[in-house]
Formats: C-alpha cells, sequence, structure tokens
C-alpha cells in the first residue's frame, strides 16, 4: 500500500519492491487481509463482499464461485445474512464476513490488524479461535498485529514485540512473563490485573 | 498544497484511473449501474429545474419586449437559445457538479477513511480505476442524455409558461424554436456536456481519493470539490466556447 523509503523487500526470494503491478499483484493473490474495521465493501452485500475476491482473480463458474462462498460463510458462522448489508450486522458479523473475505482465495498468509478491536471480551474470543482454528485448516501462516494482550495469549505462538517502530522483543507466550525486557514489562503489565497475576505467578 | 502540486497530482491519478479494468464484465455491470446512480437518479432535479428554467426565460423576454416591432416569435427562438446553447449544458452541469459530485467526493472518501480502498489495494487490484473509471464512462454516456431531456422540458417550460399566461401564441412560440436553426450549436453543447461529465466526475473522485482523516476531512474534500469541478467548468466553458464557435 505504501512504497518504501529504503531498503527491500523479499518475498519467497522475489525482490518485493523491483516487481511491476502484475508482479506484485500474483503475490497479494497469496495474501488474505482483515482490516482493523472490516474494510467490507459498503455497496455490496455480505455475499457479495466474500465473492468480490473471486469475480476479480478467479476464473470459476458462477456455481463454482456459490459453493465457495457458502463454504467460506458457514466456515466463519455467518448464516441467512447472505443479502445483509455492513451496515446491517454486527462488528462481531463483520469481522466474520472479512475472515471469510480473506480466506476465499485461500491465501497463504493472513493479515490481521487489530481482528477484535471494538469487539466485547466474549466476542473477541470468538474471534480469536476462529483465527486460530482458519490458520490450522487451510495451513496458513497468519500474522496479526494487536495491542490486546488477552489475544496475544489466548493464541500467540511467536510473538514479536514492536516498540517505536522496531523490533524490541521476541519469543513465545511463556516467555513473556518472565522477560527482563522494560519497555515488554511496561507495556503488559500496565494494568494493575496483569501487575497481580505476575505478582502471584 | 499548491496549484502545480494538485495538476501533477491530478495527472498522476488520471493515468491510474484511465488504465485498462481489470475484469471486463465486472466493468460494464459497473457502468451500468453507475449510469443508473449518477444519470438516472438525476432525471427528477434536471426535469424540475429545465422546466422552470425554460418558463423563466419565455416569460422574462416576453415581458422585456417593450418595443412593438419585434415579433412574438422572438420568445421561442430565446428559450430555445438560451437552453440550447448555455442553460441545458452549462447550468445543469453546474448543478449536477454540485448533486453528483458531492456525492462522488463523499462515496470515495467514505471508502478511503474506512479502508475500503486499502483493501481493494491489498488484492492487488488498482483501486482507482476499479472505483473511478465506470464513473467517468458512466457520465460521459448518461450527460448527453440529460442534456437531450433538458433542452426538451426547458422548451416546453416556455411553450407552457407563455401559453398558460397568454404572453405568446403558441403558433408564434413553434415558429420561433424553428427559426434560425443552426444544426452545430448542438455539436457544441454536446461537446460541452461531455467536459463537464468529464469535470463532474473525475475532479470529485480525485478529491475523495486522496481524501486523509475522518468525516470532517470527507466532508471538507466534498465542498472542495464541488467548488473546485464548477470552477472548471465555468472555466472550460468560456475556453470551450472561445474555441467551438470562434
Amino acid at each position: 500500500m505504501h512504497d518504501i523509503d529504503d531498503g527491500a523487500i523479499y518475498y519467497n526470494d522475489r525482490n518485493f519492491t523491483e516487481l511491476n503491478r502484475n508482479g506484485k499483484k500474483e503475490i497479494r493473490k497469496e495474501m488474505g487481509m482483515v482490516f482493523q474495521g472490516g474494510a467490507l465493501f459498503d455497496s455490496l452485500n455480505v455475499e457479495e463482499n466474500v465473492k468480490f475476491p473471486l469475480d476479480m482473480f478467479s476464473s470459476m463458474s458462477e456455481k463454482e464461485k456459490n459453493k465457495r462462498v457458502a463454504f467460506c460463510l458457514d466456515r466463519v458462522n455467518i448464516h441467512n445474512a447472505n443479502h445483509l448489508y455492513p451496515a446491517e450486522i454486527s462488528g462481531g458479523m463483520q469481522k466474520r464476513v472479512a475472515i471469510a473475505r480473506a480466506i476465499a482465495l485461500n491465501p497463504k498468509y493472513l493479515f490481521c490488524d487489530e481482528p477484535n478491536s471494538g469487539l466485547d471480551p466474549v466476542t473477541a474470543i470468538v474471534i480469536d479461535n476462529l483465527i486460530q482454528e482458519i490458520t490450522k485448516e487451510f495451513n496458513m501462516t497468519t500474522i496479526i498485529n494487536t495491542h490486546d494482550m488477552n489475544s496475544v495469549m489466548e493464541i500467540g505462538e511467536k510473538i514479536l514485540f514492536i516498540s517505536k517502530g522496531f523490533k524490541a522483543w521476541e519469543g513465545n507466550k511463556d516467555q513473556i512473563f518472565n522477560t527482563d525486557n522494560q519497555a515488554l514489562n511496561d507495556f503488559v503489565f500496565a494494568s494493575d490485573l496483569f501487575k497481580n497475576i505476575k505478582k502471584s505467578t | 498544497m499548491n496549484l502545480f502540486e494538485h495538476v501533477g497530482k491530478f495527472s498522476r491519478f488520471l493515468l491510474l484511473v484511465l488504465s485498462k479494468p481489470e475484469k471486463e464484465k465486472l466493468f460494464f455491470s459497473q457502468i451500468v449501474k453507475e449510469i443508473h446512480k449518477l444519470g438516472i437518479n438525476s432525471i427528477g432535479i434536471v426535469v424540475i429545474i429545465s422546466l422552470f428554467m425554460g418558463a423563466v426565460i419565455a416569460l422574462q423576454t416576453a415581458y422585456n419586449m417593450l418595443n412593438p416591432l419585434l415579433p412574438d416569435y422572438l420568445v421561442g427562438y430565446t428559450t430555445r437559445e438560451s437552453m440550447l446553447l448555455e442553460f441545458s449544458s452549462t447550468i445543469v452541469g453546474l448543478i449536477l457538479a454540485g448533486k453528483v459530485g458531492s456525492n462522488i467526493a463523499s462515496e470515495i472518501g467514505s471508502m478511503r477513511v474506512t479502508e475500503q480502498i486499502d483493501a481493494l489495494e491489498i488484492m492487488g487490484i488498482n483501486s482507482a480505476n476499479h472505483l473511478i473509471l465506470p464513473k467517468i464512462v458512466a457520465a460521459l454516456f448518461i450527460n448527453p442524455f440529460l442534456y437531450v431531456l433538458s433542452v426538451f422540458v426547458g422548451i416546453l417550460g416556455g411553450l407552457s409558461a407563455g401559453y398558460l399566461t397568454s404572453t405568446v401564441p403558441i403558433s408564434e412560440f413553434i415558429y420561433g424554436i424553428q427559426y434560425g436553426f443552426i444544426p452545430y450549436y448542438i455539436t457544441y453543447s454536446l461537446i460541452k456536456t461531455a467536459v463537464f461529465a468529464f469535470i463532474i466526475t473525475a475532479v470529485p473522485s480525485y478529491y475523495g481519493y486522496y481524501v486523509k482523516g475522518g468525516a470532517l476531512e470527507v466532508g471538507k474534500a466534498s465542498t472542495k470539490a464541488v467548488v473546485n469541478s464548477s470552477i472548471l467548468i465555468l472555466l472550460s466553458n468560456v475556453i470551450l466556447t472561445q474555441i467551438l464557435l470562434k
């Protein structure tokens, strides 16, 4: 989405920054993205939103596309909402439709930007678990950008802590509690709840 | 941002917009949707304004013809010439710049701030081309029809006003609308209508596409789009008139 200022980006040994638009398009087909606000297309209903990447990039017949849409929506537990527009469904449903759209083309990589922001804790866990299940089921690599430590501790396998634009720490969820990285400790144990948890452990 | 930066950025934007569509079938279905949204939905306002403007032009002409040597058919002639040359192309263009322009700028701007355009880009889709080219093509197609409709409705408005107020006999008015007709004026006005259609869609799309921030900025972009597209319509009207009627 943004041009780089310096350096290069490599994707499977291919220099992404030197690729032309078509080359980048081919790579982007292998990626799915779930945006913070869902970023569903307002003018399309739920079914059309999920079908959109198939319309644009697949050579499937209409029947195959409808079958794939039905599968993706069923996989994220969206039922009887095919003809509703994004404004007519809840935030949690919007996130699930966004996930369905992101997996429609069977991506190798799924990027999620704050997937459970603005959701209540129960729905947030539902979304976290859904992402985790889909990641395993579709054999994808999922990269989640989040500030939600509940989410990190729930589904994070490999965790990178970014502070002020740079990688400040790397590890897994078991190592977080014992780290001596000050920036990470200040972030994770900012709330009294987490401070108490740390004391008790 | 100064004028030259805007011109440069707008040129780069047009390069993105005027490229080959990704999927032709989808592109044509979008054009049909846009024709409905930008053109068919504007028929009401075009008809109402043209009808009343035609009536007012006829009445003003009739009431200002104090010299008895001026023939009655001049009312029909003036109404036709006003509608044909200026009102149905330029004034309708300005009205559509307000109605359609604000709609386009806020639609594209909202898509930008809610990351819908980013979603298209991340899929590898040329978002400017996908969202904006159908609007431009649709307006270029439908606006000439709106122009023709406006001319007919305006003349009908003038005829009705003249008849209902007994200021001009129908036969004189009809003679006037046929008197001294120059077919090239239609070509001239259709060229203007096509240029205005491009401005009405491309300029608001540009302001909406590059909006940054939230709802407040979308509103500001919408206002800027309407103001600047109106100015461009007026400016291009002068230039086209000089070129085409010289």
